[in-house]
């Protein structure tokens, strides 16, 4: 089965240089980043398919220091690349920004979640 | 208020409330006013999201960064309280690093990854790092879906152009199958047509392959395809 569930209208996430889907709590989430106001925006959907059920829970900025948005972490955690081409974890519970090990990088395509698994897929 | 033994006090039914799901939550807001002011609640609304953001989907789990820098190219995993344990993927014996650019998602499934080329011609390969087994998606049956739906003035056509765009990576749980849906666009190059030598485009259709059968299907469902990039799509239980 298929389900249309339009992003929230407003223009924090219309407007937004960047979105990502996760998941929170067992509810879908959507973290949009906003590059005017440099500011990360987090809803939440209430119910697949309803697009009124979408709820703001955090504004996160602004942060004048983010270059670009990577992706997002098992915590929930914001990951981008710093102005000082170093990369950066935003956890969302402290607000804090902390160096994860890459410095100098010119170009990280994106960050993905991995759960090791020994899976049964077929050569 | 007076006290019996059914009555709870409200901090431990706040303290309730705040672990409830967003939809559940919305749903007893209607229960009596104390609890109808509670999104307003700071106190209440840090509760609520602290819990939100403690109960991880992702638990057990590491990063990948992709990182094309030059001289550092490659896949590392971070994992660990600080992302402290950070190594470098082998994939020596992996004949598809072109694939890596496009990494479909941004979680896996059961430890696996959808990959796919970067251009729009349809290469896709499920890839777990962890066992290092690969599975190659055989081509789709695209030319006799094409050939049905050719208009009867041309029969013939002598150049088929199709482009693949990746819609989702999915798991069915009941009956231990992955699966990959996407959207498929058709131009065609007809040797016979009205007004000659014509550029075409035929209807644009989806299509879902399962790990199981090995094979693609056409899907017939009326669903707007999106344009959004790589890497913005989640999966949840199966969804």
């Amino acid at each position: 089965m298929f389900l249309v569930t339009p992003i929230p209208s407003d223009e924090d996430v219309c407007f937004a240089a960047w979105i990502n889907l996760v998941v929170l709590n067992g509810s879908v989430a959507l973290i949009s980043y906003h590059e005017e106001t440099t500011t990360f925006y987090i809803s939440i959907l209430g119910e697949l398919g309803v697009e009124e059920s979408w709820t703001k829970l955090f504004i996160v900025g602004p942060l004048s220091c983010v270059e670009r948005p990577l992706g997002v972490g098992m915590k929930v955690e914001i990951f981008f690349l710093r102005k000082d081409k170093e990369l950066v974890s935003l956890d969302l519970k402290t607000q804090m920004i902390e160096e994860v090990g890459f410095k100098e990088v010119n170009y990280i395509h994106r960050i993905i979640i991995y759960k090791e698994k020994f899976d049964q897929l077929d050569e | 208020m007076e006290v019996s033994n059914t009555y709870i006090p409200d901090d431990i039914s706040f303290s309730i409330l705040s672990k409830l799901p967003l939809k559940s939550f919305k749903r007893f807001e209607c229960v009596c006013k104390s609890w109808s002011l509670l999104s307003k609640n700071n106190h209440f609304m840090n509760m609520f999201h602290n819990n939100l953001l403690s109960n991880s989907y992702y638990d057990g789990a590491s990063i990948l960064v992709h990182d094309k820098t030059f001289r550092k190219y490659g896949l590392y995993s971070l994992s660990g309280e600080r992302f402290e344990n950070k190594f470098k993927l082998d994939f020596s014996k992996f004949k598809y690093t072109k694939y890596l650019n496009c990494i479909f998602g941004f979680d896996t499934i059961n430890g696996t990854l959808c990959l796919h080329r970067d251009d729009d011609y349809g290469e896709t390969v499920l890839w777990n790092p962890t066992t290092q087994r690969i599975k190659l998606l055989p081509p789709s049956p695209v030319q006799s879906v094409v050939e049905s739906s050719v208009p009867d003035f041309a029969k013939e056509f002598d150049r088929l152009t199709v482009f693949y765009y990746l819609h989702g990576f999915g798991y069915d749980d009941l009956i231990n199958d992955y699966k990959v849906i996407r959207y498929v666009t058709v131009i065609a190059d007809f040797v016979i047509s009205l007004d000659g030598l014509g550029d075409n485009s035929l209807s644009p259709f989806w299509e879902i392959y399962s790990l199981r059968s090995n094979s693609w299907r056409k899907l017939d469902v009326d669903m707007p395809s999106s344009d959004c990039d790589v890497g913005t799509q989640v999966y949840m239980d199966g969804v």
